[in-house]
């Protein structure tokens, strides 16, 4: 009777079944962990999907099969939308949108930085993705990690792991992406160009702000309702200055712990058959075209506004039109030093970004709505 | 079978919609900013 159990027990010991697959997502998850130690590399997501990547390559674990705990939190929190949108919440709750209420011409720039996604979807589609497959990794352009995790969710779920690694890597490598892109689109004349100083924006036209955006927005797109009536509440909470308690919380503890299983959930989802293809290469060379193309055309709308206005806009701001708050912003603020040590641009940067994030939203509802 | 027509009207769609919202919040802002100028400058005015 007990030599019986001897077989049963070697079957139930993990290493018999360790696949060489699952050692190379190893490596991966290692070298995802080094880099965002030492180099900070998006550290509060990356860390968690490091993590996930090497907990999900165990050989044996079921976490993610039905009824594991990573299974349960996936299918509540990403399946059902709860983490993205509590995060966006959050991200409304830190953002100030100041900088672009004061110069609302940043809008276009916005706008203009999401025309790669679109562009990134046809070329996906001749790649041999499908619609919607194509659809989720044009929105990796968008630089906005709960966007691409909400938009992905619904449009490919079977690729979320993958474009949810792809968006955040990118979004860490924005200062060595978007540099080469500013440089050759821009001269040096026009790098130096000086704008006027942001205006002091009254509390009262910071509390119509959300309120005006979201009726608009929800007006001409209802599928953009929930990622914008979620980043438009935290940000009430910030600029009513009468809830403190929630806009802490909000903007601290629970953005933190939805970030926490956000990002355990999309390390969780890469196992290693999923991972390891010739699809998951073309998305991530996908991405980086993307990125480059997003902050190229924010650049280029600022140049051809600049055509009609009085008071130029300097076209570095244009490559911050792209989500990634503050590292976008920050990156045309030190190529514009560069070329200017006393030109500050960091504000009407900050202006370009935030309404990147605005219109992230309105692309994805718009894809949303026409895909689903 | 890629329906074609189907993604090209996608393409024009997004881009025409990302603008139209972002040009009609653009326009009500701006507006919206201005009053708040006047308003202002007219405070200080009485201020005076």
């Amino acid at each position: 009777m007990e030599f019986e159990l001897f077989p049963r027990m070697f079957q139930e010991i993990g290493i018999f079944h360790l696949t060489l697959g699952q050692i190379l997502m190893w490596f991966i998850a290692g070298t995802l962990i080094y880099l965002v130690i030492n180099k900070k590399y998006e550290p509060y997501l990356m860390l968690p999907i490091g993590f996930g990547i090497i907990v999900v390559n165990l050989p044996l674990v079921s976490l993610m099969e039905e009824g594991g705990i990573l299974r349960i939190i996936y299918q509540y929190g990403i399946g059902k939308d709860l983490l993205p949108l509590l995060i966006f919440m959050g991200i409304g709750a830190m953002t100030d949108f100041g900088p672009l209420i004061s110069n609302p011409i940043t809008f276009i720039i916005g706008a203009a930085a999401q025309i790669g996604i679109p562009v990134i979807m046809l070329i996906s589609l001749l790649l041999g993705f499908d619609l919607k497959e194509s659809a989720s990794i044009g929105i990796i352009g968008c630089a906005d990690g709960p966007i691409i995790i909400y938009a992905t969710s619904k449009l490919a779920p079977h690729l979320l792991g993958v474009i949810g690694l792809a968006g955040y890597s990118y979004m860490a490598l924005v200062p060595i992406i978007q540099p080469p892109v500013m440089k050759l689109l821009t001269t040096k004349k026009e790098r130096k160009i000086r704008m006027k100083q942001v205006r002091h924006v009254p509390q009262t036209e910071r509390i119509l702000f959300p309120l005006i955006t979201t009726i608009i927005i929800i007006l001409i797109i209802p599928k953009a309702a929930p990622i914008i009536i979620m980043l438009m509440v935290g940000n009430l909470f910030r600029e009513a200055k009468v809830v403190e308690r929630l806009h802490s919380v909000v903007e601290g503890e629970l953005l933190h712990i939805c970030t926490i299983f956000l990002g355990v959930c999309i390390g969780a989802t890469m196992n290693a058959t999923v991972f390891l293809t010739k699809e998951t290469l073309l998305i991530f060379s996908l991405g980086l075209v993307n990125f480059a193309l997003c902050s190229a055309f924010g650049i280029l709308i600022v140049k051809f506004l600049n055509l009609f206005l009085n008071d130029k806009i300097n076209p570095l701001i244009g490559s911050a039109g792209v989500s990634a708050v503050p590292m976008a912003a920050r990156t045309s603020h030190i190529l514009g030093r560069q070329a200017d040590p006393d030109n500050w641009l960091l504000m009407h940067a900050i202006g370009a970004n935030v309404s990147g994030v605005v219109a992230s939203s309105i692309i994805s509802g718009i894809f949303l709505s026409l895909l689903l | 079978m890629i329906d074609w027509v189907f993604a090209y009207k996608i393409f024009f769609i997004s881009i025409y919609g990302t603008f139209l919202s972002m040009g009609i919040l653009t326009f009500i802002i701006r507006l919206v900013g201005i009053v708040f100028q006047y308003y202002g400058h007219q405070k200080e005015e009485l201020k005076e």
